[in-house]
């Protein structure tokens, strides 16, 4: 169905997803942005995974693309329940201005 | 079909027994945990369950499971005794309260980080490192503490980046070759320049897990702040099934072949190792600075990987089983500290003219850890750097020079940071004399420990005999 | 032809939000663009048969995730309005970055031949990858089922313990 269209195309797309979410994590001040920015990636990876598992007959690239979705969840679940911690004792979600640990 | 489908899956099981005792194990820990409010009990049935998997852990069980995903070699068996005997020794940390949610996580790490040492698929690959990652980030926040949750969430983020940024490079190196075993991804791979940039991305996640520069920034945080038995497992084992991996991708996609890869490799080495020992000289919190200086061994350890054959695997099996050691070790000197309260090297003053047992087996350790004579860290690093000078004869390689240059300038200077623990110890004074005493049984655990690092420096051949048997993997 | 049609339009249903993610400094609208990102994607999964993907894509990640997310939110900032705004950092810096990265990557995918040689799936893939989990994947969904396991034990208990 997709021939139409040349894998470049979906391979651009990943990329600017991909860099899009490195801008992110760069540029934003917040950790939500930050896990923005990580599942961006994310799915920067799913989108070429299912696109070249088109092609293979072990479907490995779809299968891997729902393995890495449900270890996002995973990911974001853990970082909520750590940043309501943080948020009980610092009343903020800016990692910038976490900077008790410096040397 | 599917007969054929489960005798696969009955076979995967069988080589991936270690593991399957592991989950076992710590599903009866969870659900006892329900059940029973005793920490002894937590204690007894995680050291059950690694005692059933040390006993099903064989050396000479070797093989790769049908479909590929599975391979097993005698460094992984022999890594995942290492992790189950050195993982024992937790329960001996005296401590607080612990939950049994502490005990499962730090079963799952040592279960994932086995499955990294046995997993020759990507997304194997890919998961085993993220169950680790994610136990590691959760059990950092266990210390319940503002500076344990900050640890906690700045690893987590550094770590998300860095696997969101590894299962990219993934995806590339799928889509260039088709394929998600390693072994058929080699052949199959259609090299151009893109390939380089898949397999950079790949290797900077297994960088961050052994905390090599430019991934090292979560180290000291989260040693300083993570529980100390969590990191004394976090410091080893996932450490080095990290290593043991990164060799594994090394070898695999034959880029040790490629002298770019070595150059690089080789300056992130060195810029770690530096970084690591200049970093400790500044610090005056006695579990960063042994972060610190846990960054300098990993970055001591990295050029075993560079090496080829016999030599590099025999130097890589004794340097990881020695640092394992004293590094169990120093970690629980420093928990038996912090029952004192001391958590700076400053409030030490005169505590080993009060308890001289106790200052010497720490100064022993520190030994160790520098790798002077009479320990064991020592016969390690002379190991280590006469591999590196045989492996400098032979390729003749500048780069290989000035690492071993390095090497040796950080156990100059590793002098100067671990011996201001004996330092104030002994030729501090005391304000008041401190109150209380060591727990006994962490102090024969310790002496048990000192023991091990000066018997192996005296009698090598037993470590030698094991680091024998992995001669016929091909290093 | 309708194919390629659609793929532009799910491509432009995927980019824009993601543009304003990168615009805007507040949190929450950023995480509910993001929602349509993935709706985007979702989009393009049924057109690369991967029907199945996309129906996860929907329920985990635009069900779950982004309300996760949206939880998060409401419960550590406390002002309306003001709390989500955050601000930026190294903007010329990050953009730059991220912008040269894009553009050498991009070089670079040019250059480079992917494994694409169109293979006919028989069957039905739903099947296809129900029996892959039990078959193939075994071992990686089980162990998948550990972490879930894992991550549900670790942060309820660290949610239980601040909450007391």
């Amino acid at each position: 169905m997709m021939e139409a269209i040349s894998p470049t195309y979906f391979v651009f797309l990943s990329l600017f997803i991909f860099c899009a979410g490195i801008a992110i994590i760069i540029i934003k001040r917040s950790a939500i942005f930050v896990l923005i920015g990580i599942e961006l990636m994310l799915n920067a990876a799913n989108l070429n995974l299912v696109y070249f598992s088109q092609y293979d007959p072990g479907m490995n690239g779809l299968m891997t693309s729902v393995f890495v979705v449900v270890l996002a969840a995973a990911e974001v679940a853990i970082a909520l329940a750590i940043l309501l911690n943080i948020f009980k004792h610092y009343k903020i979600t800016d990692p910038d201005e976490l900077t008790s640990l410096k040397n | 079909m599917m007969e054929l489908s489960l005798q696969h899956v009955i076979e995967e099981l069988t080589l991936l027994r270690f593991e399957t005792a592991l989950i076992v194990g710590s599903l009866v820990l969870l659900t006892a945990g329900m059940l029973s409010k005793d920490e002894v009990t937590y204690k007894v049935l995680f050291s059950i369950t690694l005692l059933i998997s040390l006993f099903l852990a064989d050396v000479r069980d070797i093989g790769t499971s049908t479909s590929g995903a599975i391979s097993i070699d005698s460094l992984s068996g022999i890594l995942k005794i290492l992790f189950a005997f050195i993982s024992l020794w937790i329960v001996f940390f005296h401590s607080t309260f612990r939950r049994y949610e502490h005990y499962f996580l730090l079963l799952s790490i040592v279960l994932g980080s086995s499955l990294m040492l046995s997993a020759n698929h990507l997304l194997l690959f890919y998961i085993a490192i993220e169950l680790t990652s994610l136990s590691s980030y959760l059990i950092t926040g266990f210390s319940f503490s503002r500076k344990g949750y900050e640890a906690a969430i700045k690893y987590l983020l550094f770590g998300g980046v860095s696997s969101a940024i590894m299962i990219y490079g993934i995806s590339i190196l799928y889509g260039l070759s088709g394929s998600m075993l390693i072994s058929d991804m080699v052949i199959n791979v259609q090299a151009g320049p893109f390939y380089h940039v898949g397999m950079i991305c790949l290797l900077g996640g297994l960088f961050f897990k052994v905390g090599l520069v430019p991934y090292h920034f979560w180290v000291p945080s989260t040693y300083q702040e993570a529980p100390t038995d969590a990191v004394a497992i976090l410091s080893i084992v996932p450490k080095i099934a990290g290593f043991a991996l990164l060799h594994r991708v090394l070898i695999s996609f034959e880029l040790l072949s490629d002298p770019i890869y070595r150059q690089v490799i080789a300056v992130l080495g060195i810029a770690t190792v530096l970084m690591g020992t200049f970093g400790a000289l500044r610090q005056d919190n006695i579990k960063r600075m042994i972060a610190y200086g846990a960054i300098a061994h990993s970055g001591l350890v990295l050029p075993t990987l560079l090496i080829q054959g016999e030599q590099g695997g025999l130097a890589f099996v004794w340097y990881v089983t020695i640092y394992a050691i004293m590094t169990m070790a120093i970690f629980m000197i420093a928990s038996m500290y912090e029952d004192f309260g001391i958590k700076d090297v400053k409030d030490m003053k005169g505590i080993g003219i009060q308890f001289p047992v106790m200052g010497a087996l720490t100064l022993l350790i520190l030994v160790a850890q520098i790798g002077l004579p009479p320990t064991a860290g020592f016969t390690a690093k002379f190991y280590l750097f006469s591999s590196i000078w045989n492996e400098y004869q032979a390729s003749g390689a500048t780069i290989i020079l000035i690492y071993l240059i390095v090497g040796l300038l950080s156990v100059v200077l590793a002098l100067f940071y671990y011996l201001k623990i004996p330092f104030h110890s002994f030729l501090g004074t005391a304000e008041s004399p401190y109150f209380g005493n060591f727990s006994i049984i962490s102090r024969s655990v310790v002496t048990i420990f000192t023991i091990m690092v000066l018997w192996i420096f005296l009698s090598p051949e037993f470590l030698n005999k094991i680091a024998f048997n992995i001669n016929f993997i091909g290093w | 032809m309708i194919a390629s049609i659609l793929t532009y339009i799910f491509t432009a249903i995927t980019i824009a939000p993601i543009v304003y993610i990168l615009i805007t400094k507040n949190v929450i609208r950023a995480v509910f663009s993001l929602a349509f990102s993935f709706l985007g994607l979702s989009g393009l999964y049924v057109l690369m048969n991967a029907e199945f993907m996309a129906v996860v894509q929907l329920l985990i990640y635009a069900g779950g995730i982004i309300v996760l997310m949206v939880f998060g939110l409401m419960l550590t900032k406390t002002t309306l309005n003001k709390g989500f705004i955050t601000q930026h950092r190294s903007l010329f810096f990050g953009s730059l970055v991220s912008f040269l990265l894009f553009i050498s990557l991009a070089a670079l995918a040019t250059r480079s031949g992917f494994k694409v040689g169109f293979t006919e799936h028989a069957g039905d893939p739903v099947a296809q990858i129900g029996q892959l989990f039990l078959t193939d994947f075994i071992i990686a969904f089980e162990v998948v089922a550990f972490l879930l396991l894992v991550a549900l034990v670790g942060a309820s208990y660290l949610a239980k313990k601040s909450g007391e």
